[in-house]
Parts: C-alpha cells; structure tokens; sequence
C-alpha cells in the first residue's frame, strides 16, 4: 500500500511520462483499465494547458498555425511544470523555449513576440496604483531629488527587440487589416508594456527613456537612472520626462532612502508650476 | 466564524438597469439559484443585471489583484453577493499549504467581502509541481488526516470557515478503506468546514465507480451542506466526463430534487465552464434550479 506521498509523486509522473506505470498499480480497474482512467486525467491536464497557451499567446498562434502551436505546446508542456495553483502564472518561459525550439528556427522573432505577449498577460492581470499628484514632487527638496527611487506602475513591464513586434503583434490582432506586410528589417524596437485604465497599452520609447525606465525599474535612484538615459542623449530632458511619467501614471509613487530629507523649506505655493529639475553630475 | 448552513434571507430581485444601488450590505449568498460568472457575460449582466440570487467566480482568475478582471468583479459585487470558489489550494497535497496562494485569497476575500468561499476535496499538486487540476484522493486515515489538518489551517488563516466540495472522478484507488461520502463527512466533522455538494459530480463518479448516488445523498451530513453545484457531463465511451460544458442533465436534476428533499433549500449554483453559451441559457437553468426546488419544497411543506 503507497503512502498518500508515494502515490501522489507516481500519479504526477505519469501524467507527463505516459511509459511511467508506477500509478497504475494503485487504481482499481473496476471494468476499465487503471492506464485508460489514467490516461483521462492525463488528457485534461494537457489540454488545459495547451488552452492556457492559446489564451495568452494568440499571436504566436496565428503566426505558427493551430497545428504548429500544439505540436509546440505539447514539447513545452512536459518540460515546464507549473509551481501554482494558479493557472494564470503559466506559461511564462515559452518565449525562451520556442528561441531554442529546431523546428520554430527559421522565425527569429518568434520568442519576442511571445515576449510581448506574455508582458501583456501580466499587465494584464497586475494590480493597481493610485496616481500620483504631481504636486507630490514640489515638495521634494532639491538636494534630495536624485537620491529618489520611483516606482512604477506595477502593469509596467518592458521589452526590447531587433524586431518590429509591436507591428507584428498589431497586425496579427483579430481586428487588423487583413494582409498587412511587416519589415523585418525596420529595426529595433524598446516597448513599455503597461495599463491604461483597464485597457493594456504598448508604447514605442526612445533608447534614452527606455534606459532609464529600465534602471528605475531596477531599482537605481533617479541620479543614476538619469545617467543610463545621458548615455543615449546628453541633454535628456528629465524635467518633461517626469512630468509626463507622473500625469499619465507610468509613475506612481518615490520613496527616499532613509534619512533623506523630504519636505520643502519653502511652502509649495512658492514654487513654480511645474518642477525644475537640475541634477548636478557627479 | 460566519455560518453557512443556516439558510438565510433572499434578496430582492435585481433593480431596474440604471438605477443607483449600493453594495448590498449582507454579503450572504442566499438559499436561491446563482450562476458561474465568466468574462464574456461581464458587460451584458451590468448592463441588464438580470434577476438572480447570486454569482460565483474562480478565485484564481481575480489573483492579479487589478485591472480589468476585479474592475468588473467589483462593479458585479455592488449589486450581487459573490461566492469565491477556488480551485488550485490543492488540500489534499502532502506538500505543506502554498501560504502565497492563501494570502492572495485572503486579500481578495477583503476586497470582495463574497457570501461563501469554497475549495475542493482533492489534490493538484506534489514536491512543487502543480497540475492544475483535480485529482482524486485515496480515501485512507492517511489521507484524511492530511486534508483535515489542511482544511484547518486554511479557515485559521482566511478567518472564516470554507466549503469543500467533491469532485468527479474517473477512477478509485484499491487501497481505499473509507466511503467517500463517509470520508467528506469526517472531514466536516473533525474540521468543521462546511459541505457543497456538488450533485453532477455525485452522479457522474456514482456511473463511472460503480456506486449508489442516493446512498452518497443520504449519508452527507445536512446542517454542513451549505451549497449545492449543478453542472453538465459528456460521455466519453464508458465513462461519463465531468466538461461543465452542456446544460444539467435529467437524471441530475431528478438527482436534485431529491437533495432538496434530503437538505431543503440550499443556495444553488448552475456551472457552465467550457462552450460557454449565451448568458440567457444559464439565467435559463437557473430558473430551472428555482423551479425543483420550489415544487420539492412547497411539496413537502
């Protein structure tokens, strides 16, 4: 008799191992074989999955065909095991699996499209944030200024390829223009992937702001966040930048490390209506 | 610990499209038919907030904790009670409990207040690995000490009692030593969670193992049984296969009515999962639901 331990671990293996039999000395055949009954489950597992791919990377699947997908799917599957209960989380390696895929080779651009696709699922489905009022920001002391670490909107997400595929994702939509021809060779592209309102947006970026979006993200403080955007443009205007980042809640909060001075000497309503920013280089 | 198997006070019927209303204050789901909400149907049931008790959501689906999903979640909960239903805890695991998967659900109950919030008598998940689905338990003291002590540690950190429901199935284990409808009343009883029975799932495992769906009926404990699912099978060869994907079938509702007799008015809920069909078909069932139980009740009353 297995312990409940033993049975679970032989009944997961062949699930995805159809020649593991070890479960089916535990199952009752009661008029049908014990490998049949488990073939059901094992049926409706991987279909749930193959359905849980088709929802979040429809453009994939236009791309490739139905055939192709599952073929694909049905390789990914068995190798990828999900670590929750919740169905939504996966799938989350596909775009890595279908770059290292033989048959997918001649589709270079096939896992970032992918890519795309799974950063708009998690924007998707990411929780939300109150805007931040803009005011907010007057009430920093300069001096503290580049020592902020700002947060993004949490269905902020970014991405960036050697392919068009915000273009090519646009054009695989359900409702695109029925043939609609994509450049390959049009060039990189830097995406930020976020929400607005309940609508999931994908926005084309300069290198400059899409490097510092990207440091932020990480974590830097604005002072070297700004740095990572002078790289690609010496006089990146980060005043506008913050502006616009603030008043269309890709930001939407800053917190100072510890100690840092917050709050202004002056009262607000003697500064200027929108911020003047000057970091110093160091 | 909120009570579930007392029935409680229907509420009125939906208002008129437009009119203002506020979050009913009871968050109870009442003895009346529900339906299982889908995204498809979010629009038209604003838009027309048709006359039913109550919806029931996978808890899972609204994890994220934004966007579009809670937005109309929220909306819907302003002018129905939500019964939060899960499906991925995976109680019968002998892993330890996912605390992260608990504290999701957690901070969806308070953002959702729901009437009832239920789980499944089963597991889907070993040494990590999750299968997304739900996989039957052999029916040991094994077993039964697992998920009691599961079911418990999920209502302390949720702080309110759940439902359990049992599943369908397609096969049993020999080494089983208990019935399974002893086996979900043991674990009401030593857990004190509560019973939603599902009464497809019943016949469904009733036709594919071989047992008798009356005797399952009738050993349940009746004060636990605090929700009732209906759903629809396909057959598949010999087995019957439990899609929630066709409209109740007539030996399920016969199966119903006789629950009614047994547990009186319980709130009910029609599942429709895969082929989902026109909201108007599942209003439709649950209409048929109301009128089983309103003859079997006025019928014994």
């Amino acid at each position: 008799m297995p312990t409940l331990r033993e049975l679970e671990l032989a009944f997961v293996r062949s699930m995805f191992d159809a020649t593991d039999i070890a479960a089916e000395s535990f199952v009752c055949a009661n008029g049908m074989a014990p490998a049949a009954r488990l073939a059901i489950y094992r049926n409706n597992i991987v279909q749930n999955y193959r359905e849980a791919l088709r929802d979040v990377y429809p453009v994939v699947e236009r791309l490739v065909g139905e055939a192709f997908f599952r073929f694909a799917a049905d390789s990914y599957i068995p190798c990828h095991p999900s670590c929750q209960g919740n169905l939504h989380g996966f799938g989350g390696e596909f775009a890595a699996f279908l770059e290292q895929f033989p048959p997918a080779a001649g589709l270079p651009y096939l896992g970032d499209v992918s890519r795309l696709e799974w950063n708009w699922h998690e924007s998707f489905h990411a929780a939300d944030a109150s805007a931040m009022a803009i005011d907010r920001l007057m009430t920093v002391a300069e001096a503290a200024l580049p020592s902020l670490h700002f947060q993004l909107h949490p269905s902020c997400r970014l991405l960036a390829s050697p392919f068009p595929v915000d273009r090519i994702w646009a054009a695989n939509q359900p409702d695109a223009a029925e043939s609609v021809t994509v450049d390959l060779a049009a060039g990189a592209v830097r995406l930020l992937i976020r929400r607005r309102g309940d609508a999931v947006a994908i926005e084309l970026v300069g290198d400059p702001e899409f490097a510092l979006l990207a440091a932020l993200m990480q974590g830097l403080p604005l002072q070297g966040a700004l740095h990572a955007a002078q790289a690609f443009d010496t006089s990146f205007d980060l005043a506008a930048f913050l502006v616009r980042r603030v008043t269309n809640s890709t930001l939407v909060g800053f917190v100072a490390p510890t100690g840092a001075t917050i709050g202004s000497a002056t009262p607000p309503d003697a500064r200027a209506p929108s911020p003047t920013i000057a970091l110093t280089e160091t | 610990m909120p009570a579930t198997t007392e029935s409680v006070v229907s509420h009125g019927s939906a208002v008129a499209p437009g009119a203002p209303r506020t979050r009913p204050l009871a968050a109870e789901i009442p003895a009346r038919s529900g339906v299982g909400l889908r995204a498809p149907h979010y629009r038209e049931i604003l838009a027309t907030l048709p006359a039913i008790g109550w919806f029931e959501v996978h808890s899972e689906n609204y994890f994220g904790g934004g966007g579009q999903p809670l937005n109309y979640l929220e909306r819907i909960r302003a002018e129905y009670p939500i019964s939060l239903h899960g499906v991925g805890l995976s109680l019968g695991t002998t892993d330890s409990l996912d605390h992260a998967h608990l504290r999701a659900l957690k901070s969806l109950m308070a953002r959702i207040e729901p009437g009832l919030v239920s789980e499944h008598l089963c597991w889907s998940s070993v040494a990590g690995r999750h299968v997304n689905d739900l996989l039957p338990l052999p029916y040991t003291e094994e077993a039964l000490a697992v998920v009691c002590a599961h079911v418990r540690q999920a209502q302390e950190a949720l702080g309110r009692q759940v439902l359990i429901e049992n599943v369908s199935s397609y096969l049993q284990y020999s080494h089983s030593t208990i019935d399974e409808w002893d086996f979900i009343a043991e674990v009401a009883a030593r857990s004190s969670c509560g019973i939603l029975l599902d009464i497809n799932n019943i016949y469904v495992s009733a036709c594919n193992n071989g047992f008798d769906a009356r005797r399952y009926l009738n050993a349940v404990p009746a004060a636990a049984v605090g929700e009732i699912h209906l759903a629809g099978f396909d057959r598949m060869d010999d087995l019957l296969i439990d899609t929630h994907g066709t409209r109740v079938a007539n030996p399920v509702w016969q199966l119903y009515g006789e629950a009614v007799d047994i547990f009186g008015a319980r709130p009910t809920l029609i599942e429709w999962d895969t082929d989902l069909p026109p909201l108007a078909v599942l209003l439709q069932e649950a209409a048929t639901a109301d009128r089983v139980r309103g003859e079997r009740y006025a019928h014994a009353a």
